[in-house]
């Protein structure tokens, strides 16, 4: 399985947050953006269109997870991201992060996703079932915290 | 020669997503003189050279990759 950031294929949820939990950390925090079925004045949607500037969205994504190796010891983490079009129900985003305990791996969780927001250059187009679409242009933070799906492993 | 980048809006709007350009001494005076490029508000898009972030002003040369990265954020 490829390491990189981005991908074109569905994200294999299981099998990354199986790979990254056998280090045996005391926490796991999974975060998945899930396509969702927005309404809006054009209509309902039906999917997204996921585009970046790879070479940048990469070497950024790499970056952040190696400062938060650094800000949390014992934390580690990985991030997958889909690009193309990605159905509604589809999981477009995953961050898995690990740390020793709870409050590590919650606070390095927040620092990823806030640091992906500014910094990964990756858009995202809203699609209609007529064929149309529309690019978003503002940084939505409240899909964020709505399609979050935050695990913590008992101990 | 300088190589050109767009992506979403940016690539619609000039029904392209690369293209190759004369040099210029800096993004900025290469969006200046470039007047098919007139709707691109440098205020609110981001730039990138080689694959690194840069700024309007930074130095080109020959061969460069400038990337126009717009405003939005999937995340």
């Amino acid at each position: 399985m490829s390491d990189s950031f981005l991908c074109h294929d569905p994200i294999d949820v299981d099998t990354l947050e199986g790979n990254i939990r056998q280090g045996e950390p005391g926490a796991v925090v999974s975060f998945q953006g899930v396509v969702r079925r927005d309404r809006t004045a054009r209509g309902e949607v039906a999917g997204l269109t996921y585009e970046a500037f790879e070479p940048l969205a990469e070497s950024e994504m790499a970056d952040i997870l190696e400062e938060l190796r650094e800000r949390w010891p014992g934390a580690d983490a990985l991030a997958r991201h889909r690009l193309g079009d990605v159905r509604v129900g589809e999981t477009g985003m995953l961050l898995v992060v690990t740390a020793p305990s709870s409050s590590e791996a919650f606070q390095a969780c927040h620092y990823a996703l806030d640091q992906m927001k500014t910094r990964i250059p990756l858009w995202k187009k809203d699609r209609y079932a007529d064929g149309s679409g529309e690019w978003s242009t503002q940084h939505r933070e409240t899909m964020l915290i709505s399609d979050s799906v935050l695990t913590i492993p008992q101990s | 020669m300088i190589v050109l980048r767009l992506f979403a809006q940016l690539a619609e709007k000039a029904r392209t997503r690369s293209r190759e350009m004369p040099p210029a001494p800096t993004p900025g005076a290469l969006l200046e003189r470039e007047t098919s490029l007139s709707f691109v508000n440098p205020s609110s898009v981001r730039v990138s050279v080689n694959g690194r972030w840069a700024q309007w002003t930074t130095p080109l040369k020959d061969g460069d990759e400038v990337a126009l990265l717009p405003p939005g954020n999937a995340l």
